[in-house]
Formats: C-alpha cells, sequence, structure tokens
C-alpha cells in the first residue's frame, strides 16, 4: 500500500512532466496556451509529490521505496523547473518607447520588394519579431 | 489574423532570415502579410530588440511584438522574458481595441 503510494506519486510527477512535452510537441493548437501557462503540469507534479510525501509518513513496509520514490520525485520537478524558467528565460528587453514615433525602416519581404514603415501609415500595424525559423 | 483584419490592422514579421527562408516559410505555412529580411539587425537594433547570442551564437531577434498606431507611434509592446512565453491574442486584440477608443 504505502509502495504503491510512493509509485502512483511518482508515476503523476512523470506524467506532469512528460505531459508538457507531449503536448507542446504533438498537439500545437494547444501549444501557446500550454506553453504560456504549465499549470496543468506543476498541478500534477504537485499531487504526485504530496502522494510521495504521504507515503514517506505512513508507516509498514516500503520505507526506501517511498523515499526514493520522493527524491526521483523532486529531483524530476526541479529539472523540469530549471529548464521551463532557466534554460528558456532571455534578457531583458526595453523595447521602443511607449508613445514615441516607431523608428523607420527599409527591408526586403519574402518577394524582395523593400517594405517601409510609411506603407503602413493610416491603419494599425501589429510588428511581429521572431527568433527564426530553424 | 481575421480578428486583425476585421480591426483595419496589418500584421508584418521581423527576422533575421533571409528573404530565401521567409519566401519558403510564408508558402509553406500559407502566409500572405509581409516577413522582412533583417539579417543585419537594423532594425531589430532600431527597437532595441537585439537578443545577442540569442541561437548558437548568432544575435537573433528577441520574439516581441509591438503595436504602432496609424500615425507611426508605439502604442503597445509585449516582449517575451522566456522564449516559451508568447503574449495571448486577446490581449494584442485589446491593445488594438484601445487605439480606437483613444482615436475617436
Amino acid at each position: 500500500m504505502r509502495r504503491a503510494l510512493a509509485l502512483l506519486g511518482l508515476v503523476l510527477v512523470v506524467a506532469g512532466v512528460a505531459g508538457y512535452f507531449a503536448i507542446v510537441l504533438a498537439v500545437p493548437a494547444l501549444v501557446p496556451y500550454v506553453r504560456n501557462h504549465a499549470l496543468p503540469s506543476w498541478l500534477l507534479v504537485g499531487a504526485g509529490l504530496a502522494l510521495s510525501l504521504l507515503a514517506l509518513r505512513r508507516g509498514g513496509a516500503g520505507r526506501w521505496t517511498a523515499r526514493i520514490a520522493l527524491g526521483t520525485g523532486v529531483g524530476l520537478a526541479g529539472l523540469f523547473a530549471v529548464f521551463l524558467y532557466v534554460l528558456l528565460a532571455v534578457p531583458g528587453a526595453d523595447g521602443p518607447r511607449l508613445g514615441a514615433p516607431a523608428p523607420d525602416w527599409a527591408l526586403a519581404d519574402q518577394t524582395g520588394r523593400t517594405v517601409r514603415l510609411a506603407d503602413f501609415r493610416g491603419a494599425p500595424l501589429l510588428l511581429v519579431f521572431y527568433r527564426g525559423h530553424w | 489574423m481575421p480578428e486583425l483584419e476585421a480591426r483595419g490592422a496589418k500584421i508584418a514579421g521581423v527576422v533575421v532570415d533571409s528573404v530565401e527562408t521567409n519566401a519558403e516559410l510564408a508558402r509553406a505555412a500559407g502566409l500572405t502579410f509581409p516577413i522582412l529580411s533583417d539579417p543585419e539587425l537594423r532594425m531589430i537594433d532600431a527597437y532595441g530588440l537585439r537578443h545577442v547570442a540569442g541561437h548558437d551564437g548568432k544575435d537573433i531577434a528577441l520574439s516581441a511584438s509591438v503595436l504602432i498606431d496609424g500615425d507611426g507611434i508605439v502604442r503597445w509592446t509585449s516582449i517575451t522574458r522566456n522564449v516559451r512565453l508568447r503574449p495571448d491574442a486577446a490581449d494584442v486584440l485589446a491593445a488594438i481595441d484601445a487605439l480606437g477608443a483613444a482615436r475617436p
């Protein structure tokens, strides 16, 4: 019982972490939501850690199973957190000043035609800077 | 996209990639809006959005959205602090709607 509880906890932690990557890689429609909000994954991870902790505090056989399950779960959760919040972090930037005239430019679009800021005058323009297609 | 058009707004992408790469992307993804090629990061620097050594040691643009009104004034920006984060479409549309409210 204690072992089952501990292992169930570890399974939930793994499911939470693996689920994040499975959804981001396999379900494009959900990507914008899941990528911005890893909360469902963290809820699963949290529930898993809680179960493993509960198992550790119970009496009976399986003390080491509970310890290993909890330790592995905490380690996995830590790696997940490092990946999400450290490896994927980028330096901050101020960007263009609000209320100031937007800097002009003259750059080629995908057809080779030169496009300037002035071409968009009279309508709101959303510029989307992105990292690249690689 | 239909939501942007309904508000009379245009969209343009900005990236360090070549015209050829952007042509390929536009074809593959069926994109009809302009994708500006900025390999020397001139526009990206003008907008303060260079990410030094952002990819394989090369400088690229930070992921960012910049909303410019019809008079050429910067009205709203969203600059990511983490590559997985993007602005919600609803936030972008709200910013565009706010432009309309500010200009009767």
